[in-house]
């Protein structure tokens, strides 16, 4: 066993440790995806994905190369280790792995186009107060035009640390909109149940309610009202579990404006501005290092 | 205009009279073919007679009594006014040095950019790569590695057994800045041919979510805790197996004297189904017994129980997510 020093480098992932916290990169493992790709001279865009609809499997042009594709899916699925804000994207590409289309493709190169703009972004992390759970969660009514299936997003943050997040297709329809939004909210409080255990097994346990922001009023409404609606009563279990946690003191379901609900990145293609604003929310920026000359 | 006027090149026309026509004696050149710079090359062959396009390596036609004139003459007046050397008579005396056996030996220039010792490729199958002298080194250096380890036993063959296949992977290994460092042979086992129940039992190894990892960084960010990482060299041939595991001997490093034995494997292969567990049981069973001598040690320091589970859980913490890297966040704090 070797002892390599401070921890720096490791599964591709680079680590820096500067004044105001540390920096988690993946610009290397960016490089070797841009090199590979036969798009190695695009241009970089700003954005991963334009807001129009979403992509669909309809479409009658199969890719000559799915092995191609698949691989290039893959790589990029590990690349959102430390960039959430691509996740959604590369969920979406995920779901056209078994039959691309050449659509599918293009969204595939405008993706790895951004990452190559952005390759020097990574996860910054800071010292904070690691005893309050905040998460925001959000999901796209129908969004899939194949199934009318709904996306739920969410981002956990441990004091101002982002460490967790998802971008997901629900597994099961829904017929509102809130209830959609209310399965997001069970899935973040399923995940910040876990969460609190671990930091329980580290001994560092979260003394305060984790708090669930939502840009939905219904779903805060039905995480404490406890009457059972008549149109609530096929999410029966997903009711229970949140308003136990609720009842508990462990939770806490607020509302959110739009405007400032972070988990919209996980659901949707976005405006560049606010694209932007979230990716800043994140905490994904630039290298700390790279813009020192800058000022 | 004026501006255009004054560089007009008037002394260009004045070489006009000595331009090379069939009159060789306003030169003070011998009376031999004179070429000004714009003749092809076509009309010099068709002068000397000799195959000059392409050279070959044998005849270097070089013209030596083809004088060449420096560059006196205007471009823009040759080809209107003469073709020099077009309507020459053939001269007797133009020879060239093959006619006369003089041969130079050619020069070839390697211009080829990279280091002087040619980086051999990677073979196909280990049989081009025992031909290959740097592969067949690198594989006598992972057989030589293995050996040391005792990583098997040779034993007779047995009746009706599982022998799985041994398969040899090479690969360059590169520096960090890509640069070639060295040839890697590695020998794995082909774990396809294993059967579970007979030579493979459980597989399953933990694996770390990546949340886990973040908030371990940002734990560690935010107590005084330090991040150290460890690394284990060739990882998985350490892992002790439980299971009897028979595999043909490695092609190339057939033992002389029992050509016909198997290997009885006692450390796990790379390739092998239960690698990863293998690996992952001795690497607990050592923390395991480092973390009670700690506890053992520091335990009079400690007040009360509680406390001293705390070490205990956080040497527990190690993250293994894969063979090759390790880290280990121990909380200094807690020890004091």
């Amino acid at each position: 066993m070797k002892d390599l020093g401070p921890l720096s480098y490791f599964l591709g992932i680079s680590v820096t440790r500067h004044t105001c916290g540390m920096f988690i990169s993946q610009h290397k493992y960016v490089e070797e995806i841009v090199e590979r790709d036969v798009m190695s001279s695009c241009k970089p865009v700003s954005t991963p994905v334009d807001t129009k609809a979403k992509l669909n499997g309809t479409s009658n042009n199969p890719y000559n190369d799915p092995y191609e594709y698949r691989s290039l899916v893959g790589a990029l699925q590990y690349l959102t280790f430390t960039r959430p804000d691509i996740s959604y994207f590369v969920q979406q590409v995920c779901l056209f792995m078994h039959d691309p289309k050449t659509q599918h493709m293009n969204a595939l190169k405008r993706i790895i186009r951004c990452i190559k703009g952005t390759s020097t972004h990574g996860l910054h992390l800071s010292p904070s107060t690691i005893d309050k759970l905040t998460t925001y969660t959000d999901a796209d009514w129908g969004g899939c035009p194949d199934t009318r299936m709904s996306t739920s997003g969410f981002c956990v943050y441990l004091g101002d640390n982002l460490f967790s997040w998802s971008a997901k297709q629900q597994s099961s329809l829904s017929r509102s909109s809130a209830e959609a939004e209310y399965r997001g909210v069970a899935n973040v409080v399923s995940e910040s149940c876990w969460f609190q255990n671990l930091l329980l097994e580290l001994h560092c346990p979260a003394t305060k309610a984790s708090l669930v922001y939502c840009d939905n009023v219904s779903s805060t409404y039905l995480s404490f009202n406890l009457i059972q609606h008549q149109c609530t009563k096929h999410i029966e279990m997903d009711i229970h579990f949140v308003r136990e946690k609720v009842a508990c003191g462990q939770v806490r379901v607020l509302h959110v404006p739009s405007r400032y609900q972070i988990a919209n990145i996980f659901t949707k293609g976005l405006p560049l501005q606010l694209f932007d604003d979230f990716r800043d929310s994140l905490n994904i920026r630039q290298s700390p290092v790279s813009t020192t000359g800058v000022y | 205009m004026d501006k255009n006027d004054t560089p007009f090149p008037y002394h260009l026309f004045q070489p006009t009279s000595n331009l090379p026509t069939n009159e060789p004696n306003s030169h003070n050149q011998p009376p031999t073919t004179t070429v000004t710079p714009l003749t092809t090359p076509s009309s010099v062959t068709t002068t000397t007679h000799q195959p000059t396009f392409p050279p070959s390596p044998q005849i270097q036609t070089s013209p030596p009594q083809l004088t060449i004139t420096p560059n006196t003459t205007s471009p823009h007046q040759i080809p209107t006014t003469n073709p020099p050397l077009a309507n020459l008579p053939l001269s007797p005396q133009m020879t060239t040095r093959a006619q006369h056996d003089i041969f130079k030996p050619r020069q070839l220039l390697y211009l080829h950019t990279s280091s002087s010792n040619q980086i051999s490729h990677l073979p196909g199958n280990p049989i081009n790569a025992l031909q290959d002298h740097n592969c067949k080194m690198a594989m006598k250096d992972e057989y030589d590695a293995l050996i040391d380890n005792k990583t098997w036993d040779l034993v007779p063959r047995p009746s009706n057994p599982n022998i799985i296949q041994s398969l040899w992977i090479f690969r360059h290994k590169k520096k960090a800045d890509s640069s070639f460092e060295k040839y890697k042979a590695r020998l794995v086992g082909n774990g396809s041919n294993q059967h579970t129940g007979v030579d493979c039992g459980e597989t399953f190894s933990p694996i770390v979510k990546p949340a886990t990892i973040r908030t371990i960084l940002s734990i560690a960010l935010s107590k005084p805790c330090c991040l150290h990482q460890l690394d284990v060299k060739n990882s998985f041939l350490h892992g002790n197996l439980n299971e009897t595991v028979y595999m043909y001997q490695p092609l190339g490093f057939r033992d002389p004297q029992h050509p016909n034995y198997v290997c009885l494997l006692m450390k796990s292969l790379y390739g092998l189904k239960q690698a990863l567990r293998a690996w992952y049981q001795r690497f607990i069973d050592f923390l395991l017994l480092w973390v009670s001598i700690i506890v053992y040690v520091i335990t009079p320091y400690l007040s009360t129980t509680v406390e001293m589970t705390l070490p205990i859980l956080f040497f527990m913490w190690m993250i293994s997510f894969s063979p090759h890297h390790l880290i280990l966040f121990a909380n200094l704090s807690y020890l004091n």
